[in-house]
């Protein structure tokens, strides 16, 4: 059986988690060009290299980040998103635009 | 809709399990416990709004604490707590603490009386049982009395609590689940109890 280590519960088998995508910056959807955004929502790298990627214990619906490396599968470290993210990214208002379909 | 109270209205609240069916002779007793109260809160500002009420609150994460009175105060990440009022007699309490929250900058309400069936589970012989269902190690030695495990169990997310009182050297576990699955999960603990 394939074990992960959850930084918030411990060892659990790995079908109680669920793969969240590679980490990587968002751009600025209000001001980045299609490509960038096409870039950011459907391209990974894929090389065999050590990524660092989201996943999420189902169980106990808490998202963290493992440190993995894509040609052994060895899952490397796990830690608590607040390592890298620890503040909120707000990319502001856009005055006199209304979202949402009517 | 932000005056709504989930602990109101105790009376009304019905389970998906059908207890009349848990005549059994095991020595491990299952009991549904779904309509009781239990509230959850979440966020930055969840501990210290819990302390000012009085709570006396866990300081690591997936540990719980709790009393004979029968409030018990589960700690399942940094800012998230689940309040469960299994002896359903602090009802009055829940319900002014849930309102007071309404206002507090920072706190924010969980739907967890709604959304989880709830499980309590006495013998000796329970932690065999969870043997059978659950890939983690809930024996004696490894999983403590005011411990909880979030995992699987039978197959669907769960919450396990060890809320054994080492005064009445009786094992006592209560387990949260997704009420979706409530009536899989109670025929699996029903059949898992079956041996014992």
């Amino acid at each position: 059986m394939k074990l992960m280590t959850c930084p918030l519960n411990g060892p659990r088998n790995i079908s109680e988690f669920v793969y969240g995508g590679e980490v990587k910056a968002m751009p600025n959807h209000k001001t980045c060009s299609d490509k960038e955004w096409a870039d950011y929502v459907f391209y990974a790298d894929n090389t065999i290299k050590i990524i660092q990627e989201w996943w999420f214990h189902s169980p106990s619906g808490y998202w963290f980040i493992a440190e993995r490396h894509t040609a052994s599968d060895e899952i490397l470290r796990t830690f608590d998103p607040s390592e890298l993210y620890q503040e909120r990214i707000d990319f502001g208002h856009e005055e006199g635009v209304k979202g949402g379909v009517v | 809709m932000s005056e709504f109270i989930i602990s109101a209205h105790a009376m009304c609240r019905q389970s998906p399990i059908d207890a009349s069916l848990c005549a059994q002779d095991s020595q491990v007793v299952i009991e549904d416990k779904t309509h009781t109260t239990r509230v959850g809160v979440r966020g930055v500002a969840a501990e210290s709004f819990l302390k000012r009420q009085g709570m006396i609150v866990p300081d690591q994460p997936n540990q719980a604490e709790y009393s004979e009175n029968g409030l018990i105060v589960l700690r399942l990440s940094r800012t998230e707590f689940w309040l469960i009022d299994v002896a359903q007699s602090h009802q009055a309490a829940l319900e002014a603490l849930e309102r007071q929250a309404l206002s507090e900058e920072g706190v924010y309400r969980l739907y967890c009386q709604h959304s989880h069936a709830l499980f309590e589970l006495k013998g000796e012989y329970s932690a065999e049982m969870f043997a059978k269902l659950c890939g983690v190690d809930l024996s004696h030695g490894a999983f403590a009395a005011q411990s909880i495990a979030q995992t699987s169990v039978a197959r669907v997310n769960a919450i396990v609590v060890n809320t054994s009182l080492s005064a009445q050297r009786s094992d006592n576990y209560l387990i949260l689940s997704d009420v979706s699955s409530a009536e899989h999960l109670w025929d699996a603990l029903l059949d898992a109890s079956q041996e014992f």
